[in-house]
């Protein structure tokens, strides 16, 4: 049994004026106990909204969502609480997701005050300060305030807040895309020890396909609300079937200068969201694409048996 | 040769290097210092600062946030607003010291001589003003033509960019656009008085990746097809890698190494840039990374900046600033350890 199972979820938005967003377009998705899964995908490609659908901190319109087989949008508020405390949710913005006004003990320390009442206060001082360990924190830090972190230090807080009531799934929605290289590095090496000591699945949210390559079990490539590819990072990165995921690919640029740049594949930009697509939503930007591909419904089809591509001639590659 | 006679020169200079007569250099920074007085204390954002742009080459200026590069070109270009100041140095251009030159004189110069691309295209373009009449006003800045005339060139100079409706976007406003599209727009105004030079700060950050290989791709083919050169600002050494001819790396306001990216990227001298690069997460190889974080500008230490952070650190460098080493292929490197590429990690 998965830990997170998503089923076909697809999620529209209605912006004030009356328009409608089609952020999610029928998603489905899982997460082990112990592996990462990455969500890769460009702005708008529907990748936070569907963390946050993870966690229920919004609601689909359609599908369904299960952790550790209950159905989690059938919880009762009680229920959902109880459910919270297994499953744990770090932003990319470390600093504008902790309270300015809170020491950091409080901070770290406020999951458990909800989610383990029960709990006596040295108990829960014990709990804070072995996690403020865990995440490479001095331990006079607990007495200090956010303003006074770096951002490395605070992205800490934000995981050790994450990990203090020992989730089973942990959400990270860009978890080090505002931090430095030389600080990203620091805390990837630091969910990767935590995973390794705690078994945690992670559904990691990037655009940055070095991160994504280097963290990742599975990958499930989005782009404009749907899920294009999914597979085992290696095999997807060292083989592409998806046109998108080619482009995607082919856009990180190598850091070593002696290594050819992949020409560049696509034109455009994305569709605008508000649209509804029937076809192919990289339709007009796809570089073997098709006048057919405009009507016909794709959907993410196995092409063995790990892997899965939503595109009528998967693994074509360009010239 | 007063200031303003060399500016009007080099207005009237086409932009190739093979009409040059002044030599291959184009920009030549020396010692260039910017102070920020803040409520905290002085904020020593760049500390004598040396680079070079040659005429036909496009130089990365890469770093960590609060690095000093965009303070860098900010104080070339003559942007920084107070509390800044530019305290020190000089940097000629075509011959003439930018940082002399005052704001109606500066103001000439960029669009005309130098193009500048800004990192957010919403903030560099007017939000209540169409886009037809921006690039009007940039032109009747410099070089009054006719409402007819503004709307061919500009036609052109978005047609150059890859915009395929060139009417309808000068007719519409930037929220109109998307985020490439914007970038576009601004490239082409940058470009609109064929400049020799560009200085682009971080021109792509923010877009999405699959745009950004269009627009780095795009301002590459305006730079090398023209023969200019550029200055392009940028946290991502694939940028560098892919971009670049040179490089200059910056840390806490000085450069600390420089060279062709061929040999910053392979075999880089100093150690801070030994750790950006490994710093990169390549699969199946360990993180390499920093403890620590940049020092504290208000409070800037004595000896070399990287000391506190760095594996090799031993006596001199808590005391004494690190003279430049340069190495027989040009590579350039501030280290008190001098054995011939033997700083590694």
């Amino acid at each position: 049994m998965s830990l997170l199972e998503l089923a076909n979820v697809s999620k529209e938005f209605e912006l004030s004026g009356g328009t409608r967003v089609y952020a999610l377009d029928d998603v489905s998705l899982s997460v082990d106990a112990g592996e990462t899964l990455a969500l890769i995908g460009e702005s708008g490609s529907g990748k936070s909204t569907l963390g946050r659908l993870a966690l229920r901190l919004i609601e689909p319109t359609r599908g369904s969502v299960r952790f550790q087989g209950t159905d989690v949008l059938s919880l009762r508020p009680p229920d959902l609480r109880r459910l919270r405390a297994k499953l744990q949710i770090i932003f990319q913005e470390p600093f504008e997701s902790l309270n300015p006004r809170m020491r950091l003990a409080d901070i770290i320390g406020e999951p458990l005050a909800i989610h383990r009442a029960n709990m006596s206060p040295k108990d829960r001082q014990d709990r804070v300060a072995q996690v403020i360990e865990q995440v490479g924190l001095a331990p006079d830090m607990a007495r200090r305030y956010p303003g006074e972190l770096s951002g490395g230090q605070q992205q800490r807080v934000g995981i050790a807040r994450a990990i203090v009531t020992a989730p089973s799934l942990v959400v990270l929605d860009e978890p080090t895309s505002s931090l430095d290289l030389s600080v990203r590095a620091q805390i990837l090496q630091l969910l990767a020890d935590l995973q390794a000591q705690l078994g945690m699945g992670y559904l990691f949210i990037s655009h940055d396909i070095h991160t994504v390559r280097y963290v990742s079990d599975r990958i499930a490539v989005m782009y404009r609300g749907r899920v294009v590819e999914t597979g085992p990072s290696g095999q997807v990165f060292a083989d592409p079937q998806h046109p998108y995921t080619q482009a995607l690919l082919a856009a990180a640029l190598p850091v070593d200068p002696g290594e050819e740049m992949p020409p560049a594949r696509l034109v455009g930009d994305p569709l605008s969201p508000t649209r509804l697509v029937r076809g192919c939503v990289l339709y007009g930007r796809c570089p073997v694409g098709e006048d057919r591909c405009a009507e016909t419904e794709v959907r993410l089809t196995p092409v063995d048996d790990v892997r899965s591509v939503a595109c009528v001639k998967p693994g074509t590659v360009v010239g | 040769m007063s200031a303003l006679s060399a500016i009007r020169r080099s207005r009237n200079r086409p932009a190739r290097p093979d009409t040059d007569t002044s030599g291959h250099r184009l920009l030549e920074v020396s010692g260039l210092t910017t102070r920020f007085d803040t409520p905290d204390g002085l904020v020593q954002a760049v500390n004598g600062v040396d680079l070079h742009v040659d005429r036909a080459e496009i130089v990365g200026v890469v770093g960590e946030s609060g690095c000093g590069k965009s303070v860098t070109i900010r104080s070339i270009l003559g942007l920084v607003r107070p509390p800044g100041r530019v305290v020190g140095g000089t940097a000629h251009f075509n011959g003439v010291d930018l940082l002399t030159l005052r704001g109606a004189e500066l103001r000439r110069l960029r669009g005309k001589d130098i193009g500048f691309i800004a990192q957010n295209p919403f903030s560099a373009l007017n939000p209540v003003m169409r886009i037809h009449r921006q690039f009007r006003n940039i032109m009747a800045a410099h070089d009054p033509a006719s409402a007819g005339e503004v709307r061919d060139r500009a036609r052109a100079a978005l047609a150059d960019v890859g915009i395929a409706g060139p009417g309808r976007v000068l007719d519409g406003y930037a929220h109109q656009l998307s985020g490439g599209m914007a970038q576009r727009v601004v490239i082409a105004m940058a470009m609109l008085l064929n400049p020799a030079f560009v200085i682009a700060d971080e021109p792509t950050t923010g877009l999405d990746l699959t745009v950004q290989r269009q627009i780095l791709d795009l301002i590459r083919g305006l730079v090398r097809e023209h023969g200019r050169s550029m200055l392009l600002v940028t946290h991502d050494l694939g940028v560098v890698a892919q971009y670049c001819d040179r490089v200059v790396v910056m840390y806490a306001g000085k450069v600390i190494e420089h060279g062709s990216v061929r040999d910053v990227l392979t075999a880089p001298r100093h150690p801070y840039t030994q750790a950006l690069i490994r710093a990169i997460p390549r699969p199946g190889r360990p993180l390499v990374h920093l403890t620590g974080r940049p020092p504290d500008l208000v409070d800037y230490p004595d000896g070399c900046p990287f000391r506190a952070r760095c594996p090799h650190a031993f006596e001199p460098c808590g005391h004494t600033v690190p003279e430049p080493v340069t190495v027989a292929s040009g590579q350039t490197y501030r280290c008190h350890l001098r054995e011939d590429g033997e700083v590694g990690l």
